[in-house]
């Protein structure tokens, strides 16, 4: 018998290793007790984690979308403030000489 | 106790559109619904449990909570796809993790008059067919994912993708197992078919 053919046969064989008891209570104890198990009222922090689950998340959105609009204008502002400086040179004069800061 | 199961049961990846209807139902809220994906599946669930475990009340507790974990989770199932892979891959991970806890305190259960093999063998006095219990206890004699591989593969009858899935090994991995666990039992199990014409 070839390798291949002895693990077929064998495949074949093993499916009688299948569990399935003949005890038909288990069968109608399991649906049962995931039927309990589901539909069972939620309790009182179940109750406010689903509350305060999305109230922590609108929170966090909130946080995040502060930072990100701060550290923009923040940007904008030194931006801004380079600017300003480079578009008016500040000139020096002593004894007669100009320096500029720019050139 | 063993018996080949009904062909619903084996051929959970057709589509069923009963079944999408009562998935569209329990994300709808209605609890009720999942009765449905409960009782086309549940057996095949308990015997994927059980052959990983080899407990029947450890089997069963399992099953309750991968159908409780799969009912909490549903938002995240995509629609259109069979339920069975999802559920099977739920309780072969719940299924592994009761194999790792056994590991983590052996020491203890060697001292506790081995209650897990006390299960097992319980469950096995049931195998009344010499072959498969030839069969069974070679399969056992495996090691640990060697014989979790061969036993999706030789029993439950799921192909190397499936018990890469269900396993969250890769597919390499899974044919390393099983061309490992080939060999053994090839070994052990020579003279099984001797004198068969084939």
């Amino acid at each position: 018998m070839t390798e291949d053919r002895f693990f077929e046969k064998l495949r074949e064989d093993a499916a009688r290793l299948r569990y399935e008891p003949k005890d038909a209570f288990l069968w109608t104890r399991l649906p049962a007790r995931i039927r309990e198990k589901i539909q069972r009222p939620a309790d009182v922090s179940q109750m406010l984690a689903r509350w305060f689950r999305p109230i922590a998340a609108s929170f966090l959105l909130l946080a995040a979308g502060a930072a990100v609009t701060v550290s923009w204008v923040e940007r904008a502002q030194s931006t801004y403030a380079v600017e300003s400086i480079a578009s008016h040179p500040v000139e020096i004069s002593v004894d007669g000489d100009t320096f500029s800061l720019t050139e | 106790m063993f018996a080949v199961q009904s062909e619903v049961d084996r051929t959970p990846t057709e589509a069923d559109p009963n079944e999408q209807r009562a998935i569209s139902a329990v994300k709808s809220g209605d609890a009720g619904s999942y009765d449905y994906l409960v009782s086309k599946y549940m057996k095949r669930v308990v015997s994927i449990a059980w052959g990983i475990v080899r407990n029947a009340d450890d089997a069963e507790d399992l099953a309750q909570e991968a159908f409780v974990k799969a009912y909490q989770t549903i938002e995240r199932f995509k629609g259109g796809e069979p339920f069975g892979p999802w559920i099977y891959r739920i309780v072969t991970n719940l299924a592994l993790d009761v194999l790792k806890h056994r590991n983590r305190f052996r020491h203890e259960e060697l001292t506790d008059s081995h209650p897990a093999a006390r299960g097992d063998r319980a469950d096995l006095a049931a195998v009344s067919n010499e072959l498969a219990s030839r069969i069974d206890a070679a399969i056992q004699a495996l090691p640990e994912m060697q014989r979790v591989v061969a036993r999706l593969f030789l029993v439950e009858h799921f192909e190397h993708a499936e018990i890469a899935a269900m396993t969250q090994l890769s597919e390499g991995t899974v044919r390393s197992h099983l061309s490992l666990a080939r060999a053994k039992l090839r070994e052990r199990l020579a003279d099984l078919y001797e004198g068969s014409n084939d």
